[in-house]
């Protein structure tokens, strides 16, 4: 009896913090992975089904308060990391954020160009391409190009900066105001805002899509 | 090279929901707008991995119905509270116990490597803050 239980230790109730869990979960995964029982892009590609739900709404929140509230975005542009505490998010464990502002004459993209270091609380889940070594090596040598692939050509006359998001420092891109939304309320403007439009790699929505 | 932008196809999103609304206690299960929902990204690995490898490997759905339904029972047996419980950290438990039954994963050896990846400083290699921008591309295309 007692030899049985040594043999198949039950996995029953062990208290578990968040971090041993999701370390679990990881080591469930490689080691699945190097048996080739199963393929990273096969479960890369069931996680992508539901990516936006734990999507950036709260980054969507704050850029549209930016929009409508110029002495936030001042605060914002400055130290995002506690004018985000101010719009209730927290959890950043002392890493600290930063928020570029795109212009008529600069865009600005997002990278992590060794590993996935994302904005998560504000963000939430990455996006599978970002941890792609294809996105994170050619958004460095070829910004335009990549920003083509996305749907979105900026034009010769405007100035492009990729930013590099580490582990101390995170970054996310406050995109221009979408025209027609005169008169948009908060809400209606958070509506535009997409996940990719934060990372840099797409326009908002516009009132017409 | 792998595509940047790819996309699940469009009856995925069905085939899951199919499997998820007969798994056990499934109105327990974290929702938003009807929709199932992930706060953590752990979750929605353990969720994805074993909706993957159902599809990859064809085992029946109802092993790991059966695998959730009795690491739900240990839980309820072995604490006094029962509304305490995570679903996905019940839904971790019961993989495990799949993955050990049907000899993919032995319990030591996700131990080992659970072990390994703690001990692993976070982010190891890219903890300073990069304050310039790696790459500006001018305007008028001069970099």
């Amino acid at each position: 009896m007692s030899l049985e239980h040594d043999i198949h230790p039950s996995p029953g109730i062990v208290p578990r913090s968040d971090e041993e869990i999701a370390a679990r979960v990881k080591a469930m995964e490689a080691i699945l992975v190097e048996k080739g029982l199963i393929g990273s892009d096969a479960i890369d590609y069931m996680s992508s089904v539901y990516e936006h739900e734990v999507g950036p709404q709260l980054g969507a929140k704050i850029a549209a308060r930016a929009w409508t509230d110029p002495e936030f975005k001042q605060r914002l542009l400055v130290d995002a990391t506690s004018a985000c505490v101010e719009m209730g998010v927290g959890g950043m464990q002392g890493e600290e954020m930063r928020v570029l502002e795109n212009t008529d004459s600069v865009r600005n993209m997002v990278v992590c160009t060794l590993c996935s270091c994302y904005p998560w609380p504000v963000l939430g889940l990455p996006p599978n391409w970002y941890k792609y070594p294809a996105y994170r090596a050619r958004a460095v040598r070829d910004p335009r190009g990549v920003m083509a692939e996305f749907g979105l050509h900026v034009g010769d006359d405007i100035e492009i900066r990729i930013w590099d998001s580490s582990a101390e420092l995170r970054y996310w891109v406050l995109p221009q105001r979408p025209g027609g939304t005169d008169g948009f309320t908060e809400e209606q403007l958070a509506a535009l805002v997409t996940r990719d439009s934060l990372i840099g790699v797409a326009d908002p929505l516009t009132p017409e899509n | 090279m792998q595509s940047i932008n790819e996309r699940p196809s469009d009856d995925t999103k069905s085939k899951l929901k199919s499997l998820v609304d007969v798994l056990p206690f499934s109105e327990r299960i974290p929702r938003r707008s009807d929709d199932v929902a992930f706060d953590k990204a752990w979750e929605i690995r353990a969720f994805s991995m074993t909706v993957a490898l159902h599809e990859k490997l064809g085992f029946p759905w109802e092993d790991f119905q059966q695998e959730l339904i009795a690491a739900i029972h240990v839980w309820e047996s072995r604490q006094s509270d029962l509304s305490e419980w995570s679903y996905y950290e019940r839904w971790m438990a019961a993989l495990e116990e799949l993955a050990r039954t049907k000899g993919w994963v032995s319990t030591p050896e996700l131990d080992k490597r659970t072990d390994e990846i703690l001990a692993q400083p976070r982010n190891a290699h890219h903890q300073q803050p990069l304050r310039e921008p790696v790459t500006v591309v001018s305007a008028e295309g001069k970099a």
